[in-house]
């Protein structure tokens, strides 16, 4: 399999930085999604490499989520192709691609309330394993996140930031290679943000592609190798972090200019 | 309260059968009734057949979280492909003669799977009260079917012709045919604790709260709805192969239509459907105050019957199993 063309980085002054290097895991080349006669996602091109974090970034209603969902398979993109380890997955459906290796989280965090949590991670274990090993796995899944005091409490009774946990768990599960996070860490308290943070890196720099959407600058900042800024459904700055942050067009995009 | 990590060995399980002693104790009380209530068997028998109609549509209803409203027609397949394939003039002898009625039920079985496989397929892109409304349609066509085709017997229904003895035992003994109810609720019952256990069961489950959120872990819910119609129609088939043994002589006027439907799906909601034994104590239930309503206040019975349905669907919104659940939860047990 060719190399697809990776997305041109600068378009502003900065300097790119690609931390992890060779082919990507996850590549989307110029995604469009229409809702009717709406645009809200105009023509995107990405690119991920195992033990890479993007980050998605931009203001509320820019097409954020819109984009993270035709990524992920629960939007078909009206134009464009997404491939995921070399193979065209534009049309794979999202359960089919959660057995390929691409997990993702919810923003609107939604647990199977009626189950407790630990049976939770077990639905998403019984991907990889069968009985028992599918309970040891899950258990463990358990263990790295921090929630086994909570194993028989039903899911509907946590709280956020163990919602935001246990959405986590179930998609490491999954034991993807790709990893898609809707707004795991907005909503969490300080010391919430910091473990989330930490668990975060140590699943990037245990291999895994990760793609972020996050409304906190900071945490987006100081997590991603990599960040795209969309606004009104285009991409409006991508590169290193800090150029991102500074580029006067996401300045204007999310405080406004001296016109408006 | 943040309870310590727990010591190696007392990890909690998901995995487990569910309570199984509860079963156990519900099948020996089934098994002393026959005892006791010699000369009431024929309720008996009609109760385990219902008990066991509400356990199979429970595998699609409350597993799966979808409502039918048509699972009379599954009963209808079962009776029909039974007593039909029975028949030395509907089966002549240069096509093998009369069909065993363990082979008629188990062929029954087998066509009401087919049934919901196409019908599932056909109508589980339908989400909520469509999806029971197509339920109700396919009973009603089937009905019709029955009703106007000479080979069903049209109106007047079928009656059921000499079957073989079983083992040496007459199934129109109604100590006989209490036991064989018997077999269908334990069944049931199995299949159901089987199912707590087991990945397919979590699937299921997982389709019921959330089909997204399903997706996203590789469960495919159309394919999981389809395989709990199939393995819920196929059951209620069983049990369907039963009734019309019992019933001797039915006419589609009983078996296809929508009281029947209601009926299975009552008795399952308020005995509960999140339960494992749940349409069992439901069925029980219902046929017991039925039975009493019935001689104590004659025609006002029905009457009766809907208030009590309407208290306990307002009081215990989970079904009589889930009061005891909601106060376990309480208690902090996990089910």
């Amino acid at each position: 399999m060719t190399t697809p063309n990776l997305p041109e980085l600068t378009e502003f002054p900065g300097q790119p930085v690609r931390v992890p290097s060779g082919p990507p895991l996850l590549a989307a080349e110029g995604i469009t999604v229409r809702f009717g006669g709406v645009t809200a996602v105009k023509n995107v091109s990405l690119a991920v490499r195992p033990g890479e974090i993007l980050g998605l970034i931009g203001p509320n209603g820019a097409g954020k989520t819109t984009l993270f969902n035709a990524l992920t398979g629960f939007v078909r993109p009206s134009a464009g192709r997404v491939t995921f380890a070399g193979r065209d997955v534009t049309r794979v459906p999202p359960q089919v691609r959660a057995r390929m290796g691409m997990a993702r989280t919810f923003q609107v965090e939604r647990p199977f309330e009626d189950l407790s949590v630990l049976e939770n991670v077990l639905v998403a274990s019984f991907l990889r394993h069968r009985g028992r090993a599918a309970e040891d796995r899950a258990y463990a899944v358990l263990e790295r996140v921090g929630l086994t005091d909570r194993a028989t409490q039903p899911a509907a009774e946590l709280n956020l930031a163990r919602r935001r946990r246990l959405e986590l768990a179930k998609a490491l599960a999954l034991e993807p290679q790709m990893l898609f996070l809707d707004e795991s860490i907005a909503g969490l308290n300080p010391p919430a943000q910091q473990e989330m943070v930490a668990l975060i890196r140590s699943l990037a720099a245990s291999g895994l592609g990760i793609v972020m959407v996050e409304h906190i600058m900071h945490v987006i900042m100081t997590l991603s190798d990599h960040v795209i800024c969309m606004a009104f459904g285009e991409l409006l700055a991508e590169g290193h972090p800090q150029a991102v942050a500074t580029h006067p067009d996401v300045i204007r995009a999310y405080l406004g200019d001296e016109n408006d | 309260m943040t309870t310590a990590a727990p010591l190696p060995g007392t990890r909690p399980r998901a995995l487990t059968f569910g309570n199984v002693w509860l079963s156990l104790a519900l099948l020996a009380a089934l098994l002393l009734y026959p005892f006791v209530f010699g000369k009431a068997l024929n309720f008996g028998v009609a109760t385990l057949i219902f008990a066991g109609f509400a356990m199979s549509w429970n595998v699609l209803g409350g597993w799966a979280g979808q409502l039918s409203l048509g699972h009379a027609a599954f009963v209808g397949v079962g009776a029909y492909t039974l007593t039909l394939l029975a028949m030395p003039e509907r089966v002549p002898a240069f096509l093998g003669g009369p069909v065993a009625p363990w082979w008629g039920a188990l062929i029954g079985m087998g066509l009401a799977a087919l049934l919901a496989a196409v019908w599932g397929g056909l109508t589980f892109r339908l989400r909520g009260s469509y999806f029971v409304l197509s339920t109700i349609a396919v009973a009603l066509v089937l009905r019709l079917v029955a009703i106007n085709s000479t080979w069903t017997g049209g109106a007047e229904g079928l009656f059921m012709p000499e079957l073989p003895t079983l083992f040496g035992l007459d199934l129109f003994d109604r100590r006989v045919e209490y036991g064989l109810a018997f077999g269908f609720v334990t069944l049931t019952l199995l299949v159901t604790h089987l199912l707590r256990r087991s990945r397919l069961g979590y699937a299921l489950q997982a389709v019921r709260e959330d089909e997204d959120g399903a997706r996203a872990l590789g469960i495919d819910p159309a394919q999981m709805k389809v395989i709990a119609f199939m393995l819920s129609a196929a059951l209620t088939a069983l049990g369907g192969s039963l009734y019309a043994i019992y019933l001797q002589a039915f006419e589609p006027h009983t078996l296809l239509e929508l009281p029947l439907s209601v009926q299975i799906a009552l008795m399952a909601i308020i005995g509960g459907r999140a339960s494992i034994q749940g349409p069992v104590v439901g069925a029980v239930l219902l046929s017991v105050f039925g039975e009493v309503f019935r001689t104590l206040f004659a025609s006002a019975n029905l009457l009766i019957y809907g208030v009590l349905i309407l208290v306990i669907t307002l009081f215990a919104p989970d079904g009589i199993m889930g009061l005891f659940r909601r106060r376990g939860r309480k208690l902090g047990t996990a089910r």
